[in-house]
């Protein structure tokens, strides 16, 4: 019975797998898919239910502090039962793949719904694609490690779940499979996006069954004329500066919040409050803001410009007072609002300025600001594209939408070149795309690139035998090591001797002790290869003596790097089968 | 097939520590049981000649050989006293001069193809003309101006002893007793033979042993005699 579980949980022995895992993948995608599908549903269905509950108690004066509630809650919940930061979940997501392959807690499958929909539920702003994302990706790494897979399977894995939540909690199967490709995993690889497109497929399908094929939000067709096409490059440019007012203001506010002489869980119940009371001038900004979409998409969003316009600004703020402050939960949904906003507040614009024009619908401006927002804020186009075009099943509107995002996202690049959810990641280094100079370093240690083939001296050795040394040596570098303890004292390089070398009458003068190089540089085993290469192009080194504890143990050089860093490069980029 | 860790690091030649990061990470068609590396020799060679690595399975398996090139190193570079007995020993070779003398000594060196000998007399002669093979205490070493002769696949050292003194313009302005004719497939060859027939020739005793004209067996004998010594003393 044992026997039978051990063979089990070791899929790739099976005779049907071991010639390539690919089938494998796709078959484990599929269970991941479904499994982070249904995670994603329930937190969606129990979000909706809460609202609903919780909007009963919006007539009594008290209501303002009910997002300050959840958001206390959340974060207790968080900090000191799951012991996890707060946090949206994609950075970690992206973190863990790119440095621990794909490495994810099994108790990251539920905390972040939880605390989100505490936040969300109580009406904090914030949306609920991030904690689906990270709790799919959990599920996906946590099956993958049931299944004993290795990293990069495991990667493909969490990416699976990713892409089946997204895909469950919007109904749009290629908008999780582009966002789990452009954003989580940043590398087209057709091993990851094979299983990655099934699990997106087992997303949607669960999610169909569970509660309908619904479109996100119903959309009636529009008119695009050419006019609407120039348009929107405008639009694009709004969007753009939305997109970056809102990460600017996502990221000071934890900066402003932790000068704040609270206790976390109290900082958390400030912002909630605060929201709470933007939320009875602007009822718009509380929870996740679909139905307001949803109405801005019918037109049956009556507020004039400046209203929306000041609306806009205070969904902004009101999201990054839940997030900034200690709730729990991402910025898709929060981007999708401030983006209709922003394409409802345009196009009143327009129409105030060129009243004679025949502008398409004001819900068209709204899409293409959603669209707008999401590229700008991920400077991630395709998802943008993908994710408007499926969430609103409104194909017509394609060319005006391509237009907003492509320029959205590349005005967000060139103002601010790392995106919200990797800027973090970039800052301390640790964005490791597949394939990049960055990734093959941190791979490769300062062990792999041992070369052991230096020969010792002691520190009393005449010149006489030193000379001797030389010739059965193939190398210029020479440790000196203490006889006794075997502590390296310094090096000895040919170069600086070599005069000495041509001189019998100094071969019984002169002790190694003499002419070594005393403070020479050296590497510790442990040392990151891009520091020790950049200290090596400081000094102009092209090669260093590894040290651990004072034992000489070999050389390190950059002719030996760059064979190793090639062998490396061309492994992580080939395709294994 | 299965193979232990240091096993595997020789076939690919790369440290073990590399292999085990890849097996973790998934990069190599490998998987670890029980402490062995499992793996198919097929998979794993399409899988190296996909990224360009060496593979080599140990010598002792039956199974799919690759090749790989040998390095240099591990190749013997052989002696002196073989090269000298693929040589030989010519006695009383006439001439007056280096000219008439090279003639006959190579027309008669039995392991040289006939063919040959007259581009290596004149390599040999261009040689002398540069500055004179004659090293002292009346020996000389001639060999070619280009030191390889590449048709050669081993090198060989022809011992001749002309039948009367001959002048070589040496360094010393001793006429020239014995000649070595050094022909060798590469300079390492000519180098390694060049330096053992030096440090032979730096002992007296030997050059005087070399006077009496000794017999071939007694001569190689000698030789190997040193240069035996010589490697003893090299290995401490």
């Amino acid at each position: 019975m044992g026997r039978f579980i051990k063979t089990w949980r070791r899929p790739e022995k099976w005779s049907l797998f071991r010639p390539d895992d690919r089938i494998l993948l796709i078959l484990i995608g599929i269970l991941v898919g479904i499994c982070s599908g249904v995670a994603a549903v329930a937190l969606s269905r129990s979000l909706f239910a809460t609202l609903h509950w919780v909007h009963s108690f919006h007539i009594y004066w008290w209501a303002f502090l009910l997002p300050g509630i959840g958001a206390a809650l959340s974060s207790l919940f968080l900090n000191n039962i799951m012991k996890e930061g707060a946090g949206h979940g994609v950075p970690e997501v992206i973190y863990s793949v790119s440095r621990y392959g794909g490495l994810m807690r099994l108790r990251s499958s539920f905390s972040r719904l939880i605390a989100s929909w505490l936040t969300i539920g109580s009406g904090g702003s914030a949306g609920p694609e991030a904690p689906v994302v990270m709790s799919g990706a959990a599920i996906g790494s946590n099956i993958g490690r049931i299944f004993s897979m290795n990293e990069r399977q495991r990667v493909t894995l969490v990416g699976c779940g990713a892409a089946g939540a997204i895909s469950a909690i919007f109904n749009a199967p290629i908008a999780g499979m582009v966002f789990t490709i452009e954003v989580i995993l940043g590398e087209w690889t057709a091993v990851n996006i094979v299983p990655i497109a099934i699990a997106s497929v087992a997303g949607t399908q669960i999610s169909r069954f569970l509660q309908g094929n619904n479109i996100v939000f119903d959309l009636r067709q529009f008119h695009i004329g050419f006019v609407d096409v120039l348009a929107s490059f405008g639009l694009a440019v709004i969007a753009a500066l939305a997109s970056i007012l809102l990460t600017h203001l996502l990221r000071k506010m934890p900066r402003l919040a932790r000068k704040t002489p609270l206790p976390i869980w109290l900082r958390a119940a400030v912002g909630g409050v605060i929201v709470g009371l933007i939320g009875v001038a602007f009822p718009v900004v509380l929870g996740e803001g679909y139905h307001s979409i949803q109405s801005m998409i019918d037109g049956a969003f009556t507020p004039g410009m400046l209203l929306v316009m000041v609306a806009t600004l205070a969904k902004m703020l009101a999201t990054a007072f839940t997030l900034g402050w200690g709730g729990s939960g991402g910025i898709f949904a929060p981007s999708l609002v401030v983006g209709s906003l922003a394409g409802l507040a345009y196009h009143r614009c327009l129409v105030f300025v060129w009243p004679a024009v025949t502008w398409a619908h004001e819900g068209c401006f709204a899409l293409l600001g959603m669209a707008g927002l999401i590229s700008g804020m991920m400077q991630a186009p395709l998802t943008g594209i993908f994710l408007i075009v499926e969430i609103t099943g409104g194909y017509g509107v394609i060319v005006p939408l391509i237009v907003v995002s492509a320029i959205s996202s590349t005005v967000c690049q060139y103002i601010e070149p790392a995106s919200f959810y990797l800027k973090e990641l970039v800052d301390k280094g640790q964005l490791l795309r597949p394939g990049t100079d960055a990734r093959v370093l941190s791979d490769l240690s300062v062990h792999e690139l041992l070369e052991r083939d230096c020969i010792s001296v002691t520190r009393n050795m005449l010149l006489r035998d030193f000379v001797q040394t030389v010739q059965r040596s193939h190398r210029n570098f020479f440790p000196v090591e203490d006889e006794d303890t075997g502590r390296f004292l310094g090096m000895i390089h040919l170069d600086d001797i070599r005069p000495y070398l041509f001189n019998p009458g100094m071969y019984d003068a002169v002790v190694m002790e003499q002419i070594m190089n005393r403070g020479v540089e050296v590497v510790r085993p442990e040392d990151d290869l891009l520091d020790v290469l950049r200290r090596m192009d400081e000094r102009r080194l092209f090669s260093m003596p590894v040290v651990s504890n004072g034992v000489f143990l070999g050389m390190i050089s950059k002719a030996t790097l760059l064979d190793r860093y090639r062998q490396e490069l061309r492994v992580q980029t080939q395709f294994v089968a | 097939m299965r193979l232990t860790e240091t096993e595997m690091a020789e076939c690919l030649n790369l440290p073990a520590g590399t292999i085990r990061r890849w097996i973790r990470q998934g990069r190599i068609p490998i998987q670890k049981k029980g402490g062995k590396y499992l793996f198919e020799p097929g998979a794993l060679q399409r899988w190296t000649e996909a990224n360009r690595l060496p593979f080599r399975l140990p010598e002792n398996e039956t199974g799919i050989q690759a090749q790989i090139t040998e390095s240099p190193e591990e190749t013997s570079i052989g002696s002196l006293s073989e090269a000298m007995q693929r040589g030989g020993v010519l006695y009383d070779i006439a001439g007056e001069d280096t000219r008439s003398l090279f003639d006959k000594a190579v027309g008669n060196i039995t392991g040289l193809p006939d063919d040959l000998k007259p581009d290596i007399l004149e390599r040999l002669i261009q040689r002398e003309r540069l500055s004179s093979t004659g090293i002292g205490k009346g020996v000389a070493i001639p060999h070619p101006r280009n030191p390889t002769v590449d048709v050669l696949e081993h090198p060989l050292v022809a011992t001749c002893f002309p039948e009367k003194e001959v002048d070589f313009k040496s360094v010393d302005n001793h006429p020239v007793f014995i000649m070595f004719i050094l022909l060798c497939p590469t300079p390492r060859h000519h180098l390694h033979l060049l330096s053992r027939l030096s440090f032979c020739l730096r002992d007296d005793r030997f050059v005087d042993f070399l006077k009496a004209r000794p017999v071939p067996e007694v001569l190689f004998a000698r030789i190997a005699e040193i240069e035996a010594a010589l490697e003893r003393k090299e290995g401490l």
